[in-house]
């Protein structure tokens, strides 16, 4: 097991280089430079070419790649044109929020997708079961930063209950994490109503209704644990897709996370800290991939078994 | 063998509807199982054999498949009536069932120790510690010829046989009264196909079990049974003893078939005779005779009337046209 | 003889599609939208009535002059809408165009070269699945810029691996099939392979992922519009309408609703009509 860990570990290098990569080949198309940047459009040309040499920002690209990723092994990331601080000391301070939005926002998409798709699988062709499909329907298409803006005309504005923006206490986080967890559980409730209605009728759960266990475990425990396998993976994608969609929540509810501080750098052509944000939030989500894939391993003994001989 | 009766069909009728049309699996089937007796029933692909097993127990597929018609008695007591705890309360302990596939039926998340222990544990009557249980585990494990040390593997972790020996623990694990063993060995090498019936038949003698084998093998059938049950397109065309149906020289044209498809070695001949044309689709069954279209002997009432049931002995029964005269030349 | 037979499918699949009343719902009301996208400058004034500014009507709730009422800057919002949707479907229907094509081109090679170009394709498209979507996204428009071209792009690239990875298994899946080998043993040469067996299979898996693709690629592109880093004010497109709308959210609600049921309706009703392809493609996925 800790060999496949390692393992997987390693195999995140190359990933990680290419996404370093990429990110770094998109962001060098970036208009203007750090000298004009960092010293105002009145700041002479000399002192412009002085500041780009200075950073090394005329060296050609591969170099400067070669560069970034060395520094970035040592966990230095450059500094931010805008505040001239090394990026990471102003990442870190809002990673905690951001985490909390995303994490939050997994759970609402497991607690409500799972059990209401389970719901809809056992009761197939009821009432329940076409609600839920219906409900699963039209969250799914449904656009997070729309249902964020009815979220707070409805809550904040109409009835005053819940703070529509800031991030003082733990009942500000209540209507992003709604706005990104009810849109996003639409996916998991379809797939754990397909997976579920598939494995309902696998032959070892007949197997199961045919040694006598009751219906109840026939459901939660033989059919359910295989039909979670591919929801599992599918939470690790919505961990992906949260972390993109925290950029419109924190935007919207003024929170002071990375997605907000992201959508600052670009506006003002913060190269390395755009490039620090993408980095961060893409490692993180190849962690939960890891996971995710670690988690199959424990469910599934099959899956341990290629790895483990 | 004693004669008491322990499961007894009456005009069981089973349909499966899907959205664009009934399938009628089961026609009016009705059976008799005596105590510690070995019933096989025979049949095509598709004749109805396993759809036949699975209302026994009530595991037809939820709302596609119904009972439209017919009593299951067992022990007397009609199983179609009971309530769904009643029923599981039978599940497993007094009725179980062996499935054909023994890859696809066991649960691959699970380790087999603990799929057996389940069936001991929702059906623990006697209050059995823990301790118990996990003893008779280890017992049925040895019994059905698999390492006790071995129950904290997983299904992959064992080849076809032996997984077929664990669904076999898995229904033996309760000790049930009946055992309904659909097509055990199809799935299975020919080799292990012997040792895994060699062992049904024993742990049968052993714990006194009845038995109802459900194959498409006459080889088997000859080998496990006493009585024999001939199924086609949803029906019972021949029923018997072992005896009435293998050494009988009267049968029903379907069972003729059946036994001129096999090799016989005491004939040379060139060619197996296998019955021409295909079972009909159960969702547009023929009129009259359901065996007509492939009938080498059918004459025109076969084509509009379903042939009645003539008993050519206290057990030997026939349902076709051809023995009617037989028997009122007997009377 | 071929064209009936391909008629023929056709005409089965439209019947089995038939059936299915939302699907059919869908389809309709995205047509009624493309109509009213192409038609949209006989339907209003884009000078007047879209971009023309009128102080003195601002923020009026809907009215029998202003059907869905007015913006911040006077301008009518049916107007508004109507145009919108010509942005939305281009960007949806455009960016699953380019996705689809480029991603047929990338899936079919690696599934058809195997090896080790199907290896180096699959590993450069496991990086782009390692950074989540609205993030590339983000740095691809921060690095090129705005503008209804460059979003298509834009949104095409993070489009493009999922498209990629379905058609290469696809492909592999028709091409492992017995009647593939079947046509190989009777000496077909590599190119009929691809054109008389291969691509008549693969189309109806690719188009149904198409269309399913396209409402989710609308919602994208609405987001990025809505962050400001997609279509531009004053030029009308649903995302940017409710970004400038914020604002006056308690005052007018009505320009958070409108946009936003626009987008709804129009992601719904492309997910239905994917949802009915797919099962009038192949019934037995439907549970």
């Amino acid at each position: 097991m800790y060999k496949y860990i390692s393992k997987r570990l390693l195999m995140l290098i190359p990933i990680l280089l290419g996404v370093v990569f990429i990110v770094f080949f998109i962001m060098s198309f970036t208009p203007g430079n750090p000298g004009r940047i960092a010293l105002g459009m009145n700041a002479p040309q000399e002192a412009v070419d002085k500041y780009n040499q200075e950073v090394g920002y005329d060296r050609p690209f591969l170099v400067k790649y070669a560069d970034y990723v060395i520094h970035a092994v040592t966990g230095d990331f450059g500094k931010s044109y805008r505040s001239n601080k090394p990026v990471f000391s102003e990442l870190l301070p809002r990673f905690p929020k951001t985490l909390l939005i995303v994490t939050l926002t997994i759970c609402v998409i497991g607690l409500v997708g799972i059990p209401l798709g389970i719901l809809s699988a056992i009761k197939q062709y009821s009432v329940a079961d076409v609600s839920v499909t219906v409900f699963a329907m039209v969250l799914a298409a449904i656009p997070q930063f729309w249902f964020a803006l009815l979220l707070i005309l409805a809550f904040s504005l109409r009835l005053g209950l819940l703070p529509s923006f800031g991030s003082g206490s733990l009942a500000h986080y209540i209507l992003p994490v709604l706005a990104m967890g009810l849109p996003g559980s639409a996916g998991v409730m379809r797939m754990t109503r397909s997976t579920m209605l598939e494995s309902i009728r696998e032959d070892y759960v007949r197997t199961a209704r045919a040694k006598g266990v009751p219906e109840n475990v026939v459901i939660w425990k033989h059919a359910l644990k295989n039909a979670l396998l591919p929801v599992i993976t599918m939470m690790g994608m919505s961990f992906g897709l949260s972390l993109g969609g925290t950029v419109m929540i924190e935007q919207i509810f003024g929170i002071q996370g990375i997605g907000k501080l992201m959508i600052l750098s670009i506006v003002a052509k913060d190269q390395p800290m755009v490039m620090a944000c993408t980095v961060f939030l893409a490692t993180l989500f190849c962690l939960i991939m890891l996971i995710v894939d670690l988690l199959y391993a424990f469910i599934d003994p099959r899956v341990k078994a290629q790895f483990v001989k | 063998m004693s004669d008491q009766k322990l499961l007894e069909i009456k005009n069981l009728r089973v349909v499966y509807e899907t959205d664009e049309a009934v399938a009628k699996a089961v026609n009016g089937v009705s059976l008799t199982l005596n105590k510690r007796e070995v019933l096989g029933i025979l049949g095509e692909t598709g004749a109805g054999k396993t759809t036949t097993a699975l209302s026994i127990l009530r595991l037809l597929p939820q709302y596609t498949g119904k009972v439209t018609e017919g009593e299951i008695l067992y022990n007397g007591k009609d199983l179609l009536k009971l309530s769904s705890g009643e029923m599981q309360a039978i599940r497993g302990e007094m009725i179980s069932m062996i499935f054909q596939d023994p890859m696809s039926s066991l649960n691959p998340v699970m380790t087999v120790g603990d799929q057996i222990k389940e069936a001991l544990f929702y059906h623990n009557e006697s209050k059995y510690s823990s301790e118990r249980i996990r003893q008779r585990v280890d017992e049925i494990l040895e019994l059905v010829g698999i390492p006790s040390a071995r129950k904290n593997n997983y299904p992959h972790q064992f080849s076809g046989g032996m997984k077929q020996r664990i669904v076999i623990a898995i229904a033996l694990a309760c000790d049930p009264e009946l055992l309904i063993a659909d097509e055990p060995t199809t799935a299975l090498d020919v080799t292990i196909q012997a040792q895994v019936l060699r062992m049904m038949k024993e742990l049968k003698e052993k714990t006194g079990a009845s038995m109802i084998l459900i194959t498409h093998d006459l080889g088997i059938v000859a080998k496990m049974c006493d009585n024999v049950a001939v199924m086609y397109a949803g029906e019972i065309i021949e029923s018997g003893s072992v005896w009435d149906i293998f050494e009988n020289k009267a049968h029903h044209p379907y069972t003729n078939g059946l036994f001129a498809s096999l090799p016989n070695l005491n004939i040379d001949s060139k060619r197996l005779n296998p019955i021409g044309g295909l079972m009909p689709d159960p969702a547009h069954l023929p009129p009259g005779c359901k065996f007509h279209p492939r009938c080498p002997r059918r004459s025109d009432v076969c084509k509009i009337e379903a042939p009645e049931v003539f008993a050519m002995s206290p057990t030997h029964r026939i349902k076709c046209r051809l023995f009617g005269e037989k028997e009122d030349g007997l009377l | 003889m071929d064209g009936l037979r391909e008629r023929s499918r056709l005409g089965e699949f439209w019947r089995r599609f038939k059936k299915n009343k939302p699907a059919v719902a869908g389809l309709a009301v995205i047509i009624l939208f493309t109509l009213a996208a192409v038609s949209a400058d006989f339907i209003c004034d884009y000078d007047l009535q879209v971009i023309g500014q009128h102080p003195v009507v601002r923020l009026q709730p809907p009215s029998a002059e202003h059907w869905f009422g007015t913006d911040g800057f006077g301008r009518d919002l049916f107007a508004r809408i109507v145009f919108g949707a010509r942005v939305s479907l281009s960007i949806g229907f455009g960016a699953a165009l380019i996705s689809v094509f480029v991603g047929g081109i990338l899936g079919a090679a690696s599934a058809y070269y195997g090896g080790r170009a199907d290896n180096i394709i699959m590993r450069i498209l496991d990086v782009f699945m390692a950074i989540p979507g609205m993030l590339l996204l983000l740095a691809i428009v921060a690095a090129f810029g705005t503008g209804l071209d460059k979003m298509m792009l834009a949104i095409s690239v993070i489009s493009v691996p999922g498209f990629a990875r379905i058609i290469r298994s696809v492909i592999l899946t028709i091409s492992g099939q017995e009647f593939i080998k079947a046509a190989k043993a009777c000496g077909s040469g590599d190119l009929r392979i691809i054109l008389r067996h291969i691509l008549p299979n693969a189309m109806g898996p690719i188009i149904v992922n198409f269309s399913m693709s396209i409402a989710g690629l609308i919602l994208v592109g609405a987001g990025l519009s809505f962050l400001g880093m997609g279509i531009q004010p004053p030029n009308p497109e649903w995302g940017a309408m409710l970004s400038e709308a914020i604002p006056y959210i308690s005052d007018a609600p009505h320009l958070i609703l409108f946009p936003g049921f626009a987008l709804l309706i129009c992601s719904l009703s492309m997910n239905l009509i994917g949802d009915g392809m797919r099962d009038a493609l192949d019934p037995r996925l439907k549970n």
